[in-house]
């Protein structure tokens, strides 16, 4: 090694000597003085280099780090409530959306028994005086619609069928008797059926498909009423539109 | 609450645990290491308050990415390169105004009382004044204690362009020391 081999090699690392180094240094002392006063440059410089570090501050660092810390737990606190809250959103949105839909589990001819005994008072003797036109303008919700004249109707309204909403008319059978007539929605197509409990007679009837869903209809009325009749002009007029 | 409760029940699994063991391991490597950390950042940006900000910006960091430190031996350099590529960043964020420090009148704000703290102000002064790409790899060897071959690395050159920063670092220190002692003798005597 020539002597600007090695000063260039001392001057870019004083402190990392090898034994080519240490042999070249050991055989000059002119060059191990060299040396000398680099490392001792050296040392100077890391003295000059250890600027004073500010008070406090590992801890600053440890404390600024646990802050962060409590943030990004409290974000995710905040994340797992949001979370529960839509779940619990999305749960109560489908029980009402479920409640709509027409999949109920009650027995049909009761309910419209019941229905009836128990709006007997106020519907008992009401006209609205209603033609069919008004009716259909209800059924079309469902995809329904009459084509022709079934006769006088006392009244036509949504009702709440078990928490169903329904139809309820209520027609006249050409002699001045009242026939209680509901469309349901409903899906299950219950058996067509004749039914009676002494004071009242009825039937139901099933349409499988109005705008995708099924439709149950229940005609019902004391004995002395013509419900055949009834029936009948239901059955001429009656369309579903079948979507 | 439901939440809080959920935690309590929690708190001794193996999550936790780990949890524990991370902060102790955070906490030895701050101690350890806050003040190399801080002097490098000094060396890189000149300013106390924004070395604070880079090193506890980088101790940020490094929590974030602990677990990818396997090595204990290396996480000096680790940390030191996460301090680097923060600065860095601090000058891609937005492209500060520099003004050369001898067209201005400073203030001097190091304390000038002994005689070691006169050498050391006068050697800061020559070690700021060096070109950054002579004075990184100067910082680096003589107060991080790394290598040539570790500075290579750290600063993704090869070898020999190191040494021979190196060198023209030292060299441009010691002749200016000497222009110093000269003129000082001149105006001294």
């Amino acid at each position: 090694m020539d002597d600007l081999e090695l000063r260039r090699r001392l001057y870019a690392a004083p402190n990392e000597q090898d034994d080519e180094i240490r042999a070249a240094l050991a055989s000059s002392p002119q060059n191990q003085q060299f040396a000398d006063e680099l490392k001792q440059l050296d040392s100077k410089l890391a003295d000059a280099m250890k600027v004073p570090v500010p008070e406090g501050l590992a801890d600053r660092i440890i404390l600024s780090q646990s802050m962060e810390q409590f943030r990004q737990e409290r974000k995710r606190t905040r994340v797992h409530l949001a979370l529960a809250a839509s779940v619990a959103f999305a749960v109560g949105i489908s029980f009402s959306l479920l409640k709509g839909t027409p999949k109920h589990e009650f027995d049909i001819v009761e309910h419209a028994l019941a229905h009836v005994y128990g709006e007997q008072d106020h519907l008992g003797d009401i006209d609205e005086g209603l033609r069919f036109q008004q009716v259909n303008s209800k059924l079309a919700k469902w995809g329904g619609s009459l084509n022709k004249d079934i006769g006088h109707i006392y009244f036509a309204n949504f009702c709440d069928f078990d928490g169903t909403r329904s139809l309820h008319l209520i027609v006249d059978d050409d002699q001045g008797q009242r026939v209680t007539v509901f469309f349901v929605p409903d899906d299950q197509s219950p058996a067509e059926e004749v039914f009676t409990d002494g004071k009242m007679n009825g039937k139901v009837h099933h349409f499988p498909k109005s705008k995708g869903h099924g439709m149950s209809m229940v005609v019902l009325s004391s004995p002395n009423a013509n419900l055949d009749n009834v029936e009948a002009k239901l059955e001429k007029s009656l369309k579903w539109e079948s979507i | 609450m439901a939440v809080t409760l959920f935690r309590k029940k929690k708190s001794k699994d193996p999550v936790s645990v780990d949890m524990a063991n991370k902060q102790k391991r955070y906490e030895a490597l701050v101690n350890a290491l806050h003040g190399d950390l801080y002097r490098y950042a000094y060396w890189l940006c000149h300013s106390p308050d924004i070395a604070e900000d880079l090193v506890q910006e980088t101790f940020l960091r490094a929590w974030r990415s602990l677990d990818s430190l396997n090595d204990e031996k290396a996480a000096k350099s680790w940390l030191f390169t996460i301090l680097r590529r923060e600065n860095a960043r601090r000058f891609e964020r937005k492209q500060l105004d520099v003004v050369d420090i001898d067209d201005q009148p400073v203030a001097d704000v190091h304390s000038v009382s002994t005689e070691q703290d006169t050498e050391n102000h006068l050697l800061r002064r020559q070690i700021e004044m060096l070109a950054p790409e002579y004075r990184e790899p100067l910082i680096l060897q003589v107060l991080g204690g790394f290598s040539g071959d570790e500075i290579a690395e750290q600063l993704g050159l090869n070898k020999n362009t190191v040494m021979t920063r190196l060198f023209r670092a030292r060299n441009q220190l010691k002749e200016a020391l000497e222009r110093n002692e000269i003129k000082r003798g001149r105006s001294n005597g």
